[in-house]
């Protein structure tokens, strides 16, 4: 174990880091819990699994691995491949909705102005009979 | 002055008071569907122009609109929407000067989104039909006439097409390049093979929609290069599709944003777009439209 943080003690701390800069970014609400949890989870069992690789020795090999790295190394690229899935649905949803805003926020503009101009149309008129004499 | 409009009905006319009972039966009967709209109501259209910095050409193209729909008043009650897809000049304030209705996106959503505002528009409102003309002067006013016509067929279709290359129009002065002649045959080739449509200008945006296929686009409508890929969502939500002859002209202002690296793009963009038409039209799987 020692040995092993005299070898990854500067990868560690890049980690740390990371890790720090994904809670800043959660504390300030750049990041939103609910659209991150499968993100941080994800995170959290990769940073597991590379700490306690060896525990578990059988899953690579049921999986058809020679080396557990192998084996952590797709999983990861997997997990990463999913969670981009996920975004891109998040993202094309929320294009689609901001483009409906869009549209609906032009047509009720457009309404209002019309109504706007049928409002000084009728003030108009009500002003000119009431100058009208009797 | 007064009295004398009020009093107005009284001064009723021999023949007044034929047709007005005759008219009013006209209007029951076409009530129950017995005469065609055309020949008793006028047939209320919206005529929906996308623009972007358009500052320039939108006076001109009012002009050009102003002139060629005085033989429709008749038969028609004609609406000019502007959709002012965005834009950094000052299109929406010359077509409000100009007494048109004006619909301002306030950010630029491309040219479906904004013909998809004017459709939306058109079905809520309860417009019969609602036409798309550019605003960049490629569609001249003068042929709006033939293209509604197309709506008084026995058999009248839910999309008018006005196409380039069939009948009359292919004898026009102005064509397009031999390059986008290829891919328009391409995108031919793809609509005719796998949504069984045959149409020779599917890239026109010169068009009539009829009340289904405005119900249709309301919820549905491509926002990136929309016009093939459009035809394919009416084909297989089972609208009539027609095309009739027009003579276009050059692009009046502005710049086509199908060049270079893009041309590329729109060509596989629209293929796959087609390709899932017809995947998700025969698809099992088919989910229920929802709101977003």
């Amino acid at each position: 174990m020692e040995n092993s943080l005299e070898r990854y003690w500067l990868f560690g701390m890049i980690c740390l880091g990371y890790a720090a800069a994904v809670l800043l970014l959660l504390l300030r609400r750049r990041v939103t819990l609910q659209s991150s949890l499968i993100y941080l989870l994800l995170l959290l069992a990769l940073g597991v699994g590379s700490v306690f690789m060896t525990v578990a020795p059988g899953i690579p090999a049921a999986m058809g691995f020679e080396l557990p790295s192998n084996f952590f190394f797709t999983a990861s690229i997997g997990g990463l491949a999913f969670l981009y899935l996920t975004a891109l649905t998040t993202i094309s949803r929320l294009e689609l909705r901001s483009i409906t805003m869009v549209q609906e926020v032009a047509l009720i503009q457009e309404e209002l102005d019309r109504n706007q101009a049928q409002l000084r149309d009728i003030q108009g008129r009500l002003s000119a009979a009431s100058r009208e004499p009797g | 002055m007064k009295s004398k409009a009020s009093g107005a009905g009284h001064d009723r006319s021999p023949w007044d008071t034929i047709l007005f009972p005759l008219s009013s039966f006209a209007q029951n009967v076409q009530g129950l569907g017995i005469v065609g709209r055309q020949t008793m109501a006028r047939r209320k259209a919206l005529i929906v122009v996308p623009c972007l910095n358009e500052e320039a050409s939108l006076p001109a193209l009012l002009d050009r609109f102003e002139e060629s729909l005085r033989p429709l008043s008749a038969t028609h009650e004609i609406d000019i929407l502007v959709v002012d897809d965005g834009s950094v000049d000052r299109t929406s304030e010359v077509a409000r000067r100009r007494g048109v209705r004006v619909a301002r996106l306030r950010r630029n959503l491309g040219i479906g989104g904004a013909v998809q505002t004017g459709l939306r528009l058109a079905a809520r409102q309860g417009y019969d039909c609602a036409m798309q003309v550019d605003g960049d002067g490629q569609h001249p006013p003068s042929e709006i006439p033939s293209l509604l016509a197309a709506l008084d067929l026995p058999d009248p279709p839910d999309l008018v097409i006005g196409s380039r290359f069939i009948g009359s129009a292919r004898d026009a002065e102005w064509k397009t390049t031999a390059l986008r002649r290829i891919g328009i045959g391409w995108l031919s080739f793809v609509l005719r093979t796998f949504v069984h449509l045959d149409v020779a200008d599917p890239t026109s945006g010169f068009r009539v929609y009829g009340r289904r296929a405005l119900e249709l686009f309301d919820d549905n409508y491509p926002y990136d290069f929309p016009e093939p890929e459009s035809l394919a969502i009416a084909r297989a939500a089972g609208l009539k599709v027609l095309e009739v002859p027009v003579q276009m002209q050059a692009r009046q202002g502005g710049a086509s944003s199908i060049r270079g690296f893009s041309t590329a793009y729109y060509m596989l963009k629209v293929t796959l777009a087609v390709l899932l038409t017809f995947a998700r039209s025969t698809s099992p799987w088919r989910r229920p439209k929802r709101d977003l």
